[in-house]
């Protein structure tokens, strides 16, 4: 479903060089529940980024859902954005100033969905993460785990091919990150493909395949080999 | 982002967009009051006067010496000018001179039924070389024979029986009829004139141009003198003359001892004189409106930018979304716009109020000329949406990746 | 207060773009409003201007009842009868004032007898000796006629026909032309402070009188009159003649054309005033028995400032661009008001690390008060230069208008800033701009300690 074959990132200042990502080789098949880790500085954000076609990177080949991506313009960009990829962030990345039902419907807007439609899959979504009746509500007036929980109906509202979580669970409490946790291991059982990057490694232990960065290299590990990593 | 969500944002930052709208608002009252007030005179201003105004000279003397006699005098004077080599004809003007009435107004009537209005004009009463000074251009019917001319002091009653007219005379007068062989009435007593013949119109009346009849105009061949100290010449001189024409032209009339002269201007002076006044109050309109848009533009952008550098995140988000950078365009346009719109219908609401105290309070003409307002309205949003487009482009271009900026 | 003044200083040196654009923007609107707004002060200005509540332009209004004023500039002139019955009454010691003076317009041509220099096309006026002193007019040279020569053969100039008649020598003594009559010139004065020709009420502010001579002279030798001469119906017909020729027709004719100005004193104006009025009331009542004064006005007694408040309703033009100079000031304050919060948001941060630092709430004001004022002495400053840039851009514009009628020192003296007036409209405009940027500074004070400096 997704492939990257030999991807390498620098970001150059004046005075430096940094090889944010340097060939990058991995492969995504549907389905699975991904969690790249790795301690900050690797370049997790950077491949955070990349895979949501939110930055763009100069060597290498990125295929998604058998389409080269690697030298789309920025119109073909944020559409695939909106079509293929849901993004949870450690922030929630709600926008503040509208309400639950409005914040999930922006990007089906985008995708431009009659409103029937938009009407029936924010529904949806609201019910899936337990928020139903709380289409009104601002997201200030939510604790952090119910805004995660809005963003992640956000996320799942567009049918993406994949959820892109970027610590999910950062801005929350233990109790709450349990059960933003165990909603995305049930919407990954239901099919959605989901690739979590993270530093917790006890989260990353749930996943099915763990991927660690390393100074920009990635390399597939074992569970077990995790909590040793933990620093 | 839907209408309905930018609404929705729009309300929640009051404070920028209520300064957006206000701003807008002030310029448009602004520039719609301005408009209303310069379009007339504009309008005016551009009417062609149709006259040779660098080649006809109107000369303005005063005999102060009551023992001098007149008719000599203006004989002399019109033997030394017309010597001059530049000066190609040169005619006594007794009533007007060239865009300068200098006796009162002048009305010609095709009845003698004193409840009729008659026309206003600018009535030339000359003497020989006036048509040709003046560079008529007769159309129909014939010029002055030299016998019909007259020339007598204001005592005597003796009067022409012919006139020339302008076609738009004509055709206010005599509507379809032919002019050539009707009577016209002049003067207060309402004397009859025969039309020999008409001209193809010029601007030539300045109390005539003050009275919307731009181009109404008629020539006697009767020119009377000593009806008081006023002695005017109306010259026509080679094209290319200087000012040094003028001088010489005073030099040479000064050397009379007992009158003095007032004034040589060419025609194209008397012209500007017509609009100084309006034309400079609508310069100045202009000129404010000018600063108005500069200044309202500049603050759109220094509003917009600082509405942006609040939302970059939230941009961010968006783009996060799959908002393409034409989409963050657009709806900041959108959004703009609907302030835009917002700000114009309250400007010009203000700008009829302003309008109305205008014109009941200060005596200022211009009244309001919808397609004035509705280009007015159709610039400012084009200004609001130019004056966007500079912050906008550079929100567009905040990269997806924000968003996963931790701080 | 020297640290505040240093942080205000800092934070006006932020984000310098912003607060050039914040200024500029400010220079421009207070320019146009000092501009404009001066006009319309000095137009309240005359060099009179200390005299406003003691001279009194007085009439008595003998037109028919159907007569229309229109307004106070068109108040009817005196006939010579009503004129010589004030003056016989003042004479008598019926009515007290500190002066009073009749005078009308008239025009002629000066000229010199040995042809040295062009004869020159005079507006000016006929007047009593008592108009000098009532106008306060510097002598140049010589001084005002005796008192004995109130119809002699004599004249006083101004100093702009000396300069064209005498090349500006002191002209005393020399001989002038009217009319193939020489007077002998007695005085030269200089009226260029004099910006509105307040004398016949037409308060022209183009040109003044070039020449003054005795009325006694004037009504004998029958000098012409050339300003506002209002005649009752019965006398239209005659009006040309009354102008040009026939004074002894004028004489008991129901025209008015003398100019009638009193003077009272500053500690007993009222009095002086009741007094005049008394007389006028009476007069205009035992006139009335002969069928005179029919008109429900019979009678005026304007002061200066009246008049003066008269100008300024007719200065409709200025008057719209001094309307629309504070609409245009207002959007400078919208704009100073978004850039200032602007410029906030971009120092939250630093807002927020002062406060946690322990600056209250009203230091955090002070500081951006303080730092609002700087901008604002700037923009005043350089709006106080640019307004005399406007001025004399304005002056530049009233001369192209008036074409050959104006005379520029006058007419610039219209256009020119009245210190006091300018220290005023700043102190007014700093206010306005420091209440303006209230919302954005108030809006910075709320910024809790440290809230913006969480990662």
């Amino acid at each position: 479903m997704l492939k990257m074959n030999n991807i390498s990132k620098i970001y150059r200042t004046d005075l430096v060089e940094t090889h944010a990502l340097s060939g990058v080789n991995l492969t995504i098949e549907e389905g699975e529940f991904i969690a790249v880790t790795g301690p900050s500085g690797s370049g997790k954000t950077t491949f955070l980024n990349i895979t949501g076609l939110l930055e763009t990177f100069e060597e290498g080949q990125y295929i998604l859902d058998g389409e080269d991506v690697s030298q789309l313009q920025d119109k073909h960009l944020s559409r695939l954005r909106n079509e293929k990829i849901g993004f949870i962030f450690q922030g929630f990345n709600l926008i503040s100033d509208l309400n639950l039902y409005d914040n999930i419907e922006v990007p089906l807007i985008f995708r431009g969905l009659s409103k029937q439609t938009r009407k029936q899959r924010i529904e949806e979504s609201l019910e899936l993460v337990g928020l139903g009746s709380r289409a009104q509500h601002y997201p200030a007036q939510l604790s952090g785990g119910q805004q995660q929980r809005v963003a992640i109906a956000r996320a799942l509202a567009g049918k993406p091919r994949f959820l892109l979580a970027d610590e999910p669970t950062g801005n929350l409490d233990t109790m709450m990150a349990r059960q933003v946790m165990e909603l995305l291991q049930e919407i990954n059982r239901q099919g959605t493909t989901l690739i979590m990057v993270t530093h917790d490694n006890e989260l990353a232990q749930r996943a099915h395949r763990n991927i660690q960065i390393l100074d920009g290299q990635l390399s597939d590990i074992a569970k077990s080999q995790l909590t040793d990593l933990a620093v | 982002m839907a209408i309905k969500h930018i609404l929705k944002l729009l309300l929640k930052h009051k404070s920028i967009s209520l300064l957006i709208t206000l701003q807008i608002a002030i310029a448009v009252t602004i520039v719609g009051n301005t408009s209303f007030i310069s379009y007339r005179t504009l309008q005016n201003w551009l009417i062609p006067s149709h006259i040779a105004e660098e080649q006809i000279i109107n000369v303005y003397t005063r005999v102060f010496d009551k023992e001098l006699d007149q008719s000599a005098l203006i004989e002399r004077d019109l033997y030394n000018l017309r010597a001059l080599p530049e000066v190609e004809f040169a005619s006594y003007a007794a009533n007007e001179l060239v865009l300068a009435t200098v006796n009162g107004r002048n009305f010609a009537h095709n009845t003698l039924d004193r409840d009729q209005q008659g026309a206003h004009l600018a009535l030339f009463s000359q003497s020989q070389q006036g048509v040709e000074a003046l560079g008529l251009n007769i159309t129909q019917g014939r010029n002055f024979y030299d016998t019909e001319y007259i020339f007598s002091d204001g005592e005597q009653e003796r009067r022409a029986s012919v006139v020339l007219i302008s076609d738009a005379l004509a055709a206010t007068l005599f509507e379809k009829q032919s002019a050539l062989g009707q009577t016209i009435y002049l003067h207060n007593e309402r004397l009859p004139y025969q039309i020999i013949g008409t001209y193809t119109d010029m601007m030539l009346g300045e109390s005539a141009v003050y009275n919307d009849s731009w181009y109404h105009s008629a020539v006697i061949p009767e020119a009377h003198y000593a009806q008081n100290s006023q002695v005017n010449y109306i010259l026509r001189v080679q094209k290319g003359s200087t000012e040094q024409t003028l001088e010489r032209i005073e030099n040479l009339l000064f050397n009379e001892q007992g009158r003095i002269v007032k004034q040589v201007e060419y025609a194209a002076r008397a012209k500007k004189r017509l609009w100084d006044g309006r034309s400079t109050f609508a310069f100045i309109m202009m000129g404010i409106s000018g600063i108005a848009i500069l200044v309202t533009g500049v603050g759109i952008v220094a509003l917009v930018s600082f509405s942006i550098s609040v939302r970059t995140k939230e941009i961010g988000v968006l783009r996060a979304l799959g908002a393409s950078q034409s989409r963050v365009m657009r709806s900041l346009l959108v959004e703009n716009s609907l302030l835009a719109f917002a700000g114009i219908a309250i400007g010009l609401f203000a700008a009829l109020w302003l309008n109305q105290y205008f014109v009941t309070n200060l005596r200022i003409q211009g009244l309001i000329v919808p397609w004035l307002a509705a280009i007015v309205a159709i610039a400012v949003w084009l200004l609001s949406a130019f004056a966007v487009y500079i912050p906008a482009r550079k929100a567009a271009r905040i990269a997806p990746a924000q968003v996963t900026k931790t701080n | 207060m020297n640290d505040l003044i240093h942080l205000a200083w800092q934070g006006f040196k932020q984000k310098s773009k912003l607060t050039t654009l914040m200024v500029a923007n400010l220079v421009i609107g207070i320019t146009l409003l000092l501009t404009m707004s001066t006009i319309i002060s000095q137009s309240g200005h005359s060099a009179l201007s200390h005299k406003l509540e003691q001279l009194h332009h007085v009439s008595l209004n003998f037109m028919d009842a159907e007569f229309d004023r229109r307004h106070a500039l068109r108040t009817p002139p005196m006939t010579y009868r009503d004129a010589q019955a004030l003056t016989l009454a003042y004479k008598q010691g019926d009515i007290d004032l500190e002066g009073l003076s009749f005078s009308y317009t008239t025009s002629f041509v000066l000229d010199v007898a040995d042809k040295s220099a062009r004869p020159l096309d005079a507006t000016s006026s006929a007047v009593d000796r008592a108009f000098f002193s009532m106008m306060q007019t510097p002598f140049i040279y010589g001084n005002v006629w005796d008192e004995s020569m109130h119809d002699a053969a004599v004249i006083v100039l101004d100093k702009k026909a000396n300069d064209h008649l005498f090349a500006g020598q002191n002209s005393v003594g020399n001989l002038v032309v009217i009319n193939n009559q020489q007077l002998a010139v007695v005085g030269v004065i200089d009226l260029s402070n004099h910006t509105y020709r307040f004398q016949n009420i037409s308060f022209s502010n183009r040109e003044n009188d070039l020449a003054f001579v005795p009325l006694g002279y004037a009504t004998n030798h029958n000098l012409p009159r050339v300003g506002y001469m209002p005649c009752m119906t019965k006398e239209e017909s005659s009006r040309t003649g009354y102008r040009q020729y026939n004074m002894s027709g004028l004489k008991t004719a129901e025209c008015g054309f003398i100019h009638t100005w009193a003077e009272v004193s500053p500690t007993q104006s009222e009095e002086q005033l009741g007094n005049l009025t008394l007389w006028l009331r009476n007069y205009t009542q035992q006139q009335n028995d002969q069928g005179r004064f029919t008109h429900t006005e019979p009678y005026y007694l304007q002061s200066l400032k009246l008049l003066h408040d008269t100008i300024y309703d007719f200065m409709d033009w200025e008057r719209v661009y001094l309307n629309f100079a504070y609409l245009l000031f207002a959007i400078t304050l919208v704009n100073t008001v978004g850039i200032l919060l602007a410029k906030n948001q971009h120092r939250a941060k630093l807002v927020s690390l002062y406060r946690a630092l322990g600056a209250n709430r009203a230091y955090i004001i002070k500081i951006q008060v303080l730092e609002l004022l700087i901008s604002a002495t700037l923009a005043i400053l350089l709006g106080v230069v640019g307004a005399q840039l406007g001025l004399y851009v304005m002056y530049l514009l009233a001369l192209y208008q008036m074409d050959y009628v104006g005379v520029a020192e006058q007419v610039q003296k219209l256009y020119s800033m009245d210190l006091f007036f300018a220290l005023k409209a700043a102190g007014a405009i700093y206010l306005t701009i420091l209440v303006a940027g209230l919302f954005p500074i108030i809006k910075a004070s709320r910024i809790a300690p440290a809230s913006q400096l969480r990662g």
